[in-house]
C-alpha cells in the first residue's frame, strides 16, 4: 500500500486541518471510496490545481465532496464543480 | 517518499478582498459630515443665494447618504466573506466590531454627527488592523484626508 505526504494550503477544512498541515495518505489504486474520507484530487475544471475536500455523498464512480470549515465561503467543493469521478482522485485518508 | 500540495482554498481568492475601500467611503462621509456642519447661512436673504446654499447642502447631504451606504456594503462584505471562523480565535471581538461599524453607517447617513463619523473611522481602522493581522502583513492605517 504506497503512501504519499500532502500539505495543506488554505482553511477550507479547518478545524481539523489547518493551513501548512501535512497529512499522511494512501495512494488510490481504485480502493473503496467511503463517507468521511478526505480525498486528495485533481480539480474538475482544472487538471493542474489538486485539492483536498471530504466525502460527504457516494454515488455510482463519482463522490460528492465538500470542506470541513462551516463557512459556506470557505471552500471551493461539489457546490461549486459538482459530483467528482473516480479518475480524478490521488490519495485517500480513513 | 512523495510529498504534494493540496489546496483546501474558497472559490474566491482571498486576495480580492481589501478595507481601503471601505475607508475611503468613510472619509467620504466625515469630510461630508464636516462639510454639512461648517456651511454657513446665507447673510443676503435672496432666491438665488438661498437656491446655491440649498443645493450645496442637498449635495453633501446626498453624497454623505450614498457613501455611508456604500461603506456598510463595504464592510458587510468584508465580514460575512473575508472572515472565517478560524479568525475568531484571534479576534474574539470581531462580530461587535463590524456589528458597531454597520451600525455607525447607519446613523452617520441619518445624522449630521462629527462624534458618529469619528467614530466610524476609528471602527474602520480597528477592522483595518484586524484584516492585517489576518493576513500576516504590516500595514499602517494612512488617510487620505
Amino acid at each position: 500500500m504506497d503512501t504519499l505526504k500532502v500539505v495543506v494550503s488554505g482553511q477550507s477544512m479547518w478545524p481539523n486541518l489547518n493551513d501548512g498541515d501535512t497529512i499522511d495518505c494512501i495512494k488510490y489504486e481504485s480502493q473503496e471510496i467511503i463517507l468521511g474520507d478526505i480525498i486528495i484530487f485533481y480539480h474538475p475544471f482544472n487538471s493542474s490545481t489538486v485539492l483536498v475536500k471530504r466525502v460527504k455523498k457516494v454515488r455510482a464512480n463519482e463522490y460528492w465532496v465538500v470542506g470541513d470549515n462551516p463557512d459556506p465561503t470557505s471552500s471551493e467543493d461539489s457546490h461549486n464543480f459538482g459530483y467528482v469521478g473516480k479518475s480524478k482522485i490521488i490519495a485517500f485518508q480513513r | 517518499m512523495t510529498v504534494i500540495t493540496a489546496n483546501a482554498h474558497c472559490d474566491g481568492p482571498c486576495g480580492v478582498y481589501d478595507p481601503a475601500s471601505a475607508r475611503i467611503a468613510g472619509e467620504a462621509v466625515q469630510s461630508m459630515t464636516k462639510k454639512m456642519l461648517a456651511l454657513e447661512y446665507p447673510t443676503v436673504f435672496s432666491s438665488e443665494s438661498m437656491a446655491a446654499y440649498m443645493n450645496t447642502m442637498s449635495r453633501y447631504a446626498s453624497i454623505k447618504e450614498e457613501e455611508s451606504q456604500r461603506c456598510k456594503h463595504e464592510l458587510l462584505v468584508l465580514w460575512t466573506d473575508f472572515f472565517k471562523p478560524q479568525h475568531l480565535e484571534r479576534n474574539p471581538d470581531l462580530h461587535e466590531t463590524f456589528w458597531k461599524a454597520a451600525k455607525l453607517c447607519s446613523a452617520c447617513k441619518v445624522e449630521v454627527s462629527a462624534e458618529h463619523a469619528q467614530e466610524l473611522m476609528d471602527a474602520i481602522e480597528s477592522i483595518h488592523n484586524m484584516f492585517w493581522s489576518v493576513k500576516g502583513k504590516d500595514v499602517p492605517w494612512i488617510r487620505a484626508s
